[in-house]
């Protein structure tokens, strides 16, 4: 799932020919606009903003002689306020007597030069004071886009443009100084150059600051390399500029800029000419990431903006001041273990409930109830449904709700601190409650909020030995004040399902996990503050990464909270290594280390590896090319992220006789792809035979000690899972395999959920063997036939939708003695290599595996005889040897063929 | 897609080299209107917006709109006889306090309203009156 960043349906480009009076859409291709007669429209939801040539000529032509006529007036009234404030100290001194015996200043003082340098000077205060106000707010603000229904945009498609249901506004009006003078200063005999606007554009502060944010690095050089020059991005007739800053007042508004500054300029530009893309591609970044950057500091400089409690221009958000408690009623109990979430709210200027958009109205419109008006958010731990109350309690303090709980506050009852203050002497839980709930009751303007309610079933009080949910029960079924509670969905099941009246007592209200684009969102409102923690500079590639690594990888929380977790561990992880830039490929490296999982971009000497894997597998794995190369292209599939991310990376299904490498091949898969010492998790079917042994398969809560397949895969999810003889498990324990193969997630009897989207599944079975044997012992030519047939065997004895969901089913051949021999080899190999562990050397001579394998063969059972055969006749001998004393280190060992006659 | 509907008339158009240039008593006169225009429309909006800002801020902080509307609800909601009485009796005497407080911010706000409309004709008469002299 890639993140949406809403650029669609926003903003439609126009086109207007008036040589034949025709209306166009520009849709996919950008052009730039010479002609005069052809002009270049942006409808929004409710306006359409044009720009003319005239505008156009004559911002080229006056504005360079208006600002040269600025700086020079502001040259002049700087240099006036300085006498001006010599003056005004004078007539302060004056007052207390201080120039009675210096005539000449008291008579200049007193004269006419005077009082004309103090007059000027305050005149070019207010000048200056005017100035700066009109660079700091540019007079004109452009609107909010809005959605544009689907409705009228097949309007549009099928009967064309109504201008009548468009308010008009000129996009002049809305391009600030600063871009105009970017536009002017590269404008020269009526001819635009696009490539030396780019570059006066690349040294505005800004935009350093932007590319610096995408992780885009800027030289010469680089430019050079990318073919960024005159040629590529060319010079045009002045009238084009109509064409680039329609193109720009596009980037503004879909940036949620009030105005159009030089960077949406430098959007447009990039946006127009394939050159700056590719550049832009080239640095590992694109037009979304630059734009969700700009949106970034447009949506920063509205909030920098709102801290002043004295701007009219952002709401305030009321505190309830100094004699607040007095309407209120008394808490004084209360108070030892909760918390007012209103006041803390209002201390603050994040935004909360982001994402939650509906639940957040649900949740003010169920607590503006006469009756019921309890609510519980129900969701995933790391949903948000704590920012849900706290937007509630942000909406309270901005007056933004219902009558009936305007000027409420919320308090958020510890449940920790309840525990914790009746443990004191003279302390009684009961007794708390109870008179906690009744101030509740009478202070008339609470809305009691507890997180994680369901921490209130178990916990009990000590002298009673009632739970705490047991006192407060018949204040939550008659309560007159508001409760709100946040629970999981297992702990839902658990204590609420169960209790009708405690159902019955609350509206409950799922939170969701939030979109890709809602979490990213989330994570740039916290980018001063993890800034300022870890002390090093955030890109945003690097919080894109931290979204979808998170969403991909993290299972056991949801998104917002694990991309948060995410992000703070990459921080502190950069900062444990002394990084002061965070790059995306940092998140990769960091997500990598805690999930032990590969995920970051494949190096030269992972891809050199990955295409030896094959050779390295074969070289281990006798005979079974077909299972090998399988594998092999669902592991190549998985590292290059092309594979389907919400299945496991594989699953397998290994038929064939015992002793044909079905388990080895897991094994050596496991050690190649993963590592050598990484371990495979492997599961005997043929524990599974009875129903009730589902509980070590999803672990129990009776039993929590025992490890169940869950607590294996939680703990190492990346990595090859065996289930050797699964036709041997009860068939309704085969069915969880469906979720698994689907899915790519089990879900425990506890409720928790583990991913299987990094894991190979192979599962063996003995299903045919017979068959394959008795076949094939007749004739090695009827191969297939026996395939065949052993295939149908199994058709019968597993379910088709089980069967349906492997990747593949593969049939081992069982070996011939050739492979056998190979096998023996192998063996040997590593039989020598333990012994060289040891000091000595053992020699064999080419005839030796083929004796071996001749005489250690048994048919039917595979390679096993051989490594029995090895244990017995030569490991034996040797160790007889090396007690009797006949082998020192450093000795040689020949294996001789009468040890094997 | 093409369509016939009008979203402008060709009239009025100019070419780029027709463009009248702006002489530089023009733009001072330009200047000069966008001043005035800023001093006495759009500040003394911005002015009266501020003074509503400033009466809000003091009413929060001062809790006035808040206990006047709760006149009558007893001290910390204590619904006995001593709870209205305490109650009512502290907002007789905390009420007017208050509203001295946000008056006195309205009426020193409002000179400076009128203050801020003759500057700039009292700097004029400042500067031709030294002339004068």
């Amino acid at each position: 799932m890639a993140i949406d960043y809403g650029w669609q349906n926003r903003t439609i480009l126009g086109y207007h020919s008036k040589d034949s009076d025709r209306y166009g859409v520009i849709s996919n291709k950008f052009p730039i606009l010479t002609k005069e007669l052809e002009a270049m429209f942006l409808i929004t939801r409710n306006h359409y903003f044009t720009i003319s040539t005239p505008q156009i000529s004559n911002v080229i032509t006056n504005f360079l002689r208006y600002q040269k006529f600025n700086d020079k007036k502001r040259a002049i009234a700087n240099i006036l306020v300085v006498p001006g404030i010599v003056v005004a100290l004078g007539y302060i001194l004056r007052l207390f007597d201080l120039f009675t015996s210096i005539p000449i200043i008291e008579s200049f003082l007193a004269s006419s030069i005077a009082d004309l340098l103090f007059g000027f000077s305050i005149l070019s205060v207010i000048i200056l004071w005017h100035d700066y106000y009109k660079d700091k707010s540019h007079p004109t603000k452009l609107p909010r886009t809005e959605l544009i229904p689907q409705k009228e945009l097949e309007e549009i498609k099928n009967i064309g443009f109504q201008f009548n249901r468009y308010s008009h506004l000129d996009t002049i009006k809305y391009i600030t100084d600063p871009t105009l003078n970017v536009v002017c200063q590269n404008v020269d005999k009526n001819k635009f150059s696009v490539y030396s606007t780019f570059i006066s554009l690349l040294q505005i502060p800004t935009i350093e600051e932007i590319l610096k944010r995408a992780d885009i690095q800027v030289d010469a050089q680089e430019l050079r390399d990318n073919q960024i020059n005159n040629e590529t991005l060319p010079t045009y007739p002045a009238t084009t500029l109509r064409s680039i800053l329609i193109y720009a007042l596009e980037e503004a508004l879909l940036t949620e800029s009030k105005e159009v500054r030089p960077e949406h300029l430098f959007l447009a530009l990039c946006k127009v000419f394939p050159v700056l893309q590719k550049f832009i591609q080239f640095n590992n970044s694109s037009l979304d990431v630059l734009r969700e950057i700009v949106r970034y500091n447009a949506r920063l400089r509205i909030k920098r903006g709102s801290t002043n409690i004295f701007n009219p221009n952002v709401p305030y958000y009321k505190k309830g001041g100094v004699a607040e408690s007095w309407v209120y009623g008394y808490t004084f109990i209360l108070s030892h273990f909760s918390k007012d979430l209103t006041k803390e709210v209002a201390k603050t200027r994040d935004v909360f409930g982001i994402g939650h958009d509906q639940s957040l109205e649900a949740l003010v419109s169920t607590l503006g109830k006469v009756n019921n008006k309890n609510a519980l958010l129900i969701g995933e731990a790391g949903t948000g449904k704590s920012s849900l109350i706290y937007g509630v309690a942000q909406r309270i303090n901005r007056g933004d709700v219902p009558i009936q709980i305007k000027d409420k506050r919320i308090i958020q009852l510890d449940i920790n601190a309840l525990i914790a203050h009746s443990s004191k002497p003279d302390q009684n839980m009961e007794e708390l409650v109870t008179k906690a709930m009744t101030e509740l009751s009478r202070a008339g303007d609470v809305i009691l909020f507890i997180d994680e309610i369901q921490e209130l079933m178990p916990t009990k009080a000590e002298q009673s030995g009632h739970s705490i949910a047991g006192i407060m029960l018949p204040y939550i079924l008659n309560s007159n004040f508001p409760i709100v509670g946040t629970v999981n969905n297992s702990d839902y099941k658990k204590y609420f399902y169960t209790n009708e009246s405690l159902r019955q007592s609350f509206t409950n209200i799922e939170v969701e996990e939030v979109s890709l684009d809602d979490a990213l969102y989330i994570l740039e409102t916290k980018i001063n503050s993890l800034e300022s923690n870890f002390n090093c500079y955030i890109t945003f590639p690097a919080l894109i990464a931290a979204v979808e690594l998170a969403h991909r990888y993290v299972k056991d929380r949801k998104l917002p909270s694990s991309a948060v977790q995410t992000i703070e561990s990459a921080c502190s992880w950069a900062q444990a290594n002394n990084l002061e830039i965070l790059t995306a490929d940092n998140v990769a490296k960091s997500v990598s280390i805690q999930k032990k999982i590969n995920v970051t971009a494949i190096s030269t000497e992972e891809t050199t590896d990955l295409m030896k894997l094959e050779e390295n597998i074969r070289k281990r794995v006798i005979g079974q090319d077909e299972a090998v190369f399988s594998i092999v292209d669902a592991l190549r599939r998985a590292r290059t992220d092309v594979r389907n991310p919400n299945k496991p990376i594989g699953a397998y299904l290994f038929m064939g006789p015992t002793g044909v490498g079905k388990t080895h091949i897991a094994k050596v898969v496991c050690e190649e792809f993963f590592g050598e010492d990484h371990k495979m998790i492997r599961i005997d079917m043929s524990e599974y035979q009875e129903i009730d042994s589902i509980d070590k398969f999803l672990g129990s809560s009776e039993n929590p000690n025992s490890v169940s397949l869950i607590d294996q895969i939680k703990r190492n999810p990346n990595t090859v899972v065996l289930f050797d003889e699964i036709e041997k498990a009860n068939p309704q324990i085969l069915d969880l395999f469906l979720q698994i193969f689907d899915e790519g997630r089990l879900t425990s009897n506890m409720g928790e959920t583990v991913d299987f989207t990094n894991a190979i599944i192979i599962c063996t079975s003995n299903i045919g063997s017979k068959i394959l044997l008795d076949t094939l012992q007749k004739s090695q030519s009827l191969w297939e036939e026996a395939k065949s047939r052993a295939l149908i065997e199994l058709n019968h004895s597993l379910r088709p939708e089980l069967l349906n969901r492997f990747d593949k089913v593969i049939v081992f051949q069982p070996h011939n003695i050739e492979n056998l021999t190979k096998i023996t080899i192998l063996l040997l190999n590593d039989l020598s290599k333990r012994l060289t562990e040891k000091g000595f050397i053992i020699k064999w001579n080419d005839q030796i595996p083929m004796l071996i394998a001749n005489k250690a063969q048994i048919p039917g059972m595979g390679a096993r005889p051989i490594r029995r055969y090895i244990q017995d006749n030569i490991e034996g001998k040797i160790a007889k040897e090396i007690l009797e004393g006949n082998l020192k280190s450093g000795d040689s060992i020949t294996i001789k063929e009468s040890w094997i006659m | 897609m093409e369509s016939k509907n009008l979203v402008m008339d060709n009239s009025g158009q100019q070419l780029l080299n027709e463009t009248k240039v702006d002489s530089y008593f023009e733009i001072f006169i330009n200047f000069l209107n966008e001043f005035l225009k800023w001093w006495y429309i759009q500040m003394p909006i911005w002015h009266i917006r501020m003074m509503k800002r400033i009466v809000l801020v003091l009413d929060d902080n001062l809790s006035f709109s808040l206990l006047f509307r709760n006149f009558f609800l007893p001290w910390h909601r204590d619904r006995s006889i001593m709870g209205y009485i305490v109650g009512i009796i502290s907002k007789l005497v905390y009420l007017p306090i208050a509203l001295s407080i946000i008056s006195t911010a309205i009426a020193v706000y409002t000179l400076f309203f009128f203050f801020w409309l003759l500057l700039p004709p009292s700097i004029l008469v400042f500067i031709i009156r030294s002339f004068w002299i």
